[in-house]
């Protein structure tokens, strides 16, 4: 069931929400900040503890809206109605919205009070539970035998408590209130739709029709409810898990209409067919909204026949296609001839989808000649498309540099770290105490023992002493070249020879370094492919058997989608061998992108990495000297890769 | 056809040609219809001549000044540039801050919030009436990128950090307080600094005395640290790392040539009125 409906500015600010069961944890605010902030829009739901949320943006107003429902239910209704929330709310707060955006203090919550979600949710809710009946047998909750079992027992249990009445007054109340807001909806839609869509008048009474069935569904919540108080639970959601036939065989269906072309004449004709075996809808609806209607008048109702039910239901979903064309027609209408210069002119031009579509084909194009992986190219256009889509074009803006604009932002936004790595002052804060230890990981070649020789000077250079490990007990040469640094960085090496198990002698270096007063280790590893599991095991085992307090993942700014893979193998790998002293997973906590003087402004490496991980470069290697080692400057990074 | 960029192609940069191949483009597309007796080189000549001086008149004095300002030198001890008259409300996620936006603009606390993707504009009026740009930032970690932009305008920064949770976090906001106190704006323009501990309310919160050695030592150790980090890669970026506070002894809040000062209080509480804040706000701007 859905838990709770959010509508939130970019800002912050919830201009309304409304809450069916009170939230553990804050799975919005998790959310914003696992997705949005981090520039995964392009995925199209989250899920976290029980909770699976969806949302969608209106960029016009940046506004976003954001379902949270439990996850064990399958609501095939969410994205329906966000959108429909969506339209309506920004139809009906238009001004208000615009102001907001412009001064976020002119904001009047009390206005956002008679925002009439409940309407909005109860038509999607029965669209979507007439869809799964129309095709399966016409199942009425009342119908089935839980369903009828669950009503008595209500029944019986009010009777018991003499409230049986009282409560059916105060729901009839309630159903009448609701068809009647309903109904002042419908004529409100009327208005609008009113020069685009013929049949009105037979739309008008069809979706009276409607309102009957939708009150029938609020009475199933009604009951739900009750159940749930009464801890008789088990009854909810039945209706809510859909056979995966029933779903296929739904949308067969819906394609088919949306193909004939004659399916609004249809709906039209079948309706006049049917009118007889049904009360007189228009009628009706004015007794009703007079408020007598009675028990018998509704039992008649649902005594009707089950394949006129049918009909009925065919209808629904015709209706709801010719609507949905609509109000996209609305949305879309591409605006023709003057209006089009002049909105250019005016700045009030809209970005549509298919504005951005050759713009992002290009940037994705762009990107990947950059050496950003494929898919994370794929990804990244898509979350400034969501972005972007339905945002106002300023005057004279063209949509290419809005779209620019906002790939900086993005990008900014990727290669900006949660945190913030400061090597020296961590090494400060276990001075004296026990050498601070740093490993270098990643596969053959890639620059691990010359950077290393680059942090050591840097270190050396800052007032530590430093001590190399050499832990790289398999390549032949590998001892030599690190004596060879720690010789002109006049530091000194320990080395036990080749072909020993590297995680002791790791822990051997730092029994030596803590007596010898050593403020540093830095432990240089064997290059290993990624995929070679038992490497792998041994480098996590080196890492979590020495409690190393930073590993660094080595890797080259030239690879292109292999640097993805590498360096997600080498981060879970560190978890094979678990440290049982640590509460969270081991990680890799830090990139050195080497070699970024070969690769001009193919920066895309750098992208790939930090978007697919979230893990920080925290230096890039700029040569073959000891200073070549640079913190990376996000601006020319980007700067590097937009041009 | 001989369009009018082509022949200054080339002798612009060429960013500043691919905008005037794109303008005339449009401008060619909106005036196509009318069938004009003129060609469109002419309008848009005409068009552009109207455009620079809109822009040379409007713009003038402030773009002078600014471009005499990057020249100068940026040291604490030079004269201060001029401040912006904003507000500026900013420090982590999770502090205060929107509710604190409205508190100081709308006077109420009856708003629910979630963490903020972009700032808040708004306006805040002093005692005296004057009615001043209120900012509020957003805290999240990927949003820092754009705090030297949002302060850049600021005549005051009412820095905002969570009393009841800055003993676990002290480094973070320490490092985050670095960054607010060595950006371009408040070094230049010497920008005054209030750092309010909100949310004194909750037990066990920390005071602002302890807050303040706290972060002094903090800062101290940064200011090594930071200093010491391999330079950043990028040409337009490799300015020298800003000195906070006197070379030589340990870093104090009230070495700074601009003033920072600490209050506490609590903004979801309705009797907190945050006389601090208002004085400090009418004080300096
Ligand atoms: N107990 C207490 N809670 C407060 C106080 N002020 C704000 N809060 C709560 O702290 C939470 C975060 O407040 P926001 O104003 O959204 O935080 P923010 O600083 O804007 O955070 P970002 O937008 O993520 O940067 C909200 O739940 C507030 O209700 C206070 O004085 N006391
Ligand atoms: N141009 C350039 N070459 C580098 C850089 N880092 C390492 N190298 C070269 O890459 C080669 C392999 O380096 P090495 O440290 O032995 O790699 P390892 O096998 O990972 O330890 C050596 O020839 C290095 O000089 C760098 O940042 N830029
Ligand atoms: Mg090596
Ligand atoms: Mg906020």
């Amino acid at each position: 069931m859905l838990d709770n409906f959010t509508i939130v500015t970019k800002g912050g600010i919830v201009l309304w929400s409304m809450e069916w069961a009170k939230l553990k944890g804050s799975p919005i605010n998790k959310m914003i900040k696992k997705v949005l902030l981090e520039e995964r829009s392009a995925d199209s739901s989250y899920n976290t503890d029980n909770y699976s949320l969806k949302w969608t943006f209106a960029n016009e107003f940046d506004l976003i809206f954001i379902a949270v429902y439990q996850k064990i239910f399958t609501l095939m209704y969410i994205d329906e109605l966000l959108l429909a929330v969506k339209k309506r709310f920004v139809k009906m707060y238009k001004d208000m919205l615009v102001a907001i955006k412009n001064s976020a203090d002119s904001i009047e919550l009390e206005s956002f009070k008679e925002f009439d979600f409940e309407v909005i949710l109860e038509e999607v809710e029965m669209r979507s539970k007439l869809q799964q009946t129309s095709i399966s047998t016409p199942k009425r909750y009342e119908d089935t035998t839980k369903g009828k079992l669950g009503k008595e027992t209500k029944r019986e249990k009010e009777m018991k408590l003499g409230t049986y009445e009282k409560n059916k007054k105060k729901e009839d109340a309630k159903r009448e209130k609701k068809l009647k807001r309903q109904q002042d909806r419908k004529a409100r839609q009327q208005e609008d739709y009113s020069d685009t869509d013929s049949g009105s008048e037979d739309d008008y009474s069809e979706q009276e029709e409607n309102s009957d069935t939708s009150s029938n569904n609020s009475k199933e919540d009604n009951i739900d409810e009750n159940n749930k108080e009464n801890n008789t639970k088990g009854t909810t959601g039945a209706d809510d898990q859909e056979d995966p036939e029933i779903t296929k065989r739904r949308q067969a269906l819906i394609a088919n209409m949306k193909k004939s072309p004659m399916s609004k004449k249809k709906s039209v004709a079948d309706k006049e067919k049917n009118t007889p075996e049904k009360p007189k809808s228009k009628k009706e609806a004015r007794k009703w909204e007079g408020g007598e209607l009675t028990k018998s008048e509704k039992e008649a109702l649902n005594k009707s026949e089950k394949s006129a039910k049918k009909e009925i239901v065919r209808e629904t979903i015709v209706k709801h296609n010719i609507d949905m064309e609509v109000s996209s027609d609305e949305e879309d209408k591409p605006a023709s001839g003057f209006m089009k210069y002049f909105n250019v002119l005016t700045g009030n031009r809209v970005i549509t989808k298919q504005d951005l579509e050759p713009i992002l084909n290009d940037f994705k194009t762009h990107l990947t000649k950059k050496n950003v992986a494929l898919d994370i190219a794929e990804k990244l256009v898509e979350s400034v498309g969501t972005g972007l889509t339905g945002k106002k074009l300023s005057t004279f803006q063209g949509v290419t540099s809005v779209v620019k604009q906002t790939m900086e932002e993005v990008v900014t936004r990727i290669l900006t770290p949660k945190r913030n790595i400061d090597i020296l002052k961590d090494v400060q804060n276990v001075k004296g105490k026990r050498p601070y230890t740093i490993v270098f990981s990643g596969v053959n070649g890639v620059g691990k023992s010359t950077n290393l020789a680059k942090v050591c000077y840097w270190l050396t250079a800052n007032g530590f002493k430093v001590m190399l490990a050499a832990c790289d007990t398999f390549r032949s040469g590998a001892i030599e070249q690190l004596r060879t640094h720690a010789e002109r960085l006049n530091v000194q090496v320990f080395e036990r020879g080749y072909g020993k198990d590297a995680a002791s002698i790791a822990g051997d270096a730092i029994n030596y370094a803590k007596e010898t007063g050593h403020d540093v280790v830095l432990i240089d590893t064997t290059g290993r492919m990624q995929n070679n599991e038992p490497l792998m095991k041994a480098l996590s085992k080196l890492v979590n058997q020495n409690a190393a307090d930073l590993v660094l993942f080595v890797g080259e700014a030239l690879v292109g989608n292999d640097g993805v893979d590498q360096l997600t193998k080498f981060d879970q790998s560190l978890s094979l061998i678990a440290d049982s002293t640590r509460a969270e997973r081991r990680t890799i906590d830090g990139i050195i992108l080497t070699k970024f003087d070969t690769i001009d402004d193919k920066v895309g490496a750098a992208i790939s990495m930090v978007y697919s991980t979230g893990i920080p470069i925290v230096f890039l290697g700029t040569g073959q000297n000891y200073t070549d080692l640079k913190r990376m400057n996000i601006k020319s990074v980007v700067k590097s890769l937009l041009t | 056809m001989d369009k009018i960029y082509t022949k200054v192609d080339g002798l612009l940069p060429s960013q500043l040609s691919d905008i005037i191949k794109t303008y005339y483009h449009r401008v060619d597309d909106i005036l196509k219809p009318f069938n004009l007796p003129v060609s469109t080189d002419y309008i848009l000549i005409a068009l552009f001549t109207v455009f620079v001086l809109f822009v040379l008149s409007s713009l003038g004095p402030s773009s002078s000044s600014s471009s005499s300002s990057s020249s100068s030198s940026s040291s604490s001890t030079g004269k201060p540039k001029k401040k912006g008259n904003q507000v500026v409300l900013t420090g982590l996620t999770g502090a205060g801050k929107t509710l604190l936006f409205f508190k100081l603009s709308k006077n109420t606390t009856e708003i629910n919030t979630l963490t903020s993707i972009n700032i808040n504009k708004g306006t805040y009026e002093t005692d005296s009436k004057k009615k001043l740009p209120l900012i509020d930032a957003p805290g999240n970690e990927k949003t820092r990128a754009s705090l030297p932009t949002i302060l850049s305008n600021a005549g005051v920064i009412v820095y905002v950090l969570d009393a009841s949770t800055f003993l676990d976090n002290s480094t973070l906001e320490a490092q985050n307080l670095y960054d607010v106190l060595t950006s371009q704006a408040v070094f230049e323009k010497h920008i005054p600094v209030m750092i309010f501990c909100n949310k004194i309310e909750n037990d066990g919160s920390t005071d602002k005395e302890t807050i303040s050695s706290l972060l002094e030592r903090d800062l101290d150790d940064l200011r090594k640290t930071r200093g010491a980090t391999p330079i950043v890669l990028g040409s337009d970026e490799e300015k020298k790392e800003i000195y906070l506070g006197v070379e030589g002894t340990a870093f104090q809040f009230d070495h700074l040539p601009y003033e920072v000062l600490f209050s506490s209080g609590s903004v979801i509480d309705k009797n907190d009125e945050l006389t601090d804040i208002h004085q400090f706000i009418s004080k300096h701007l």
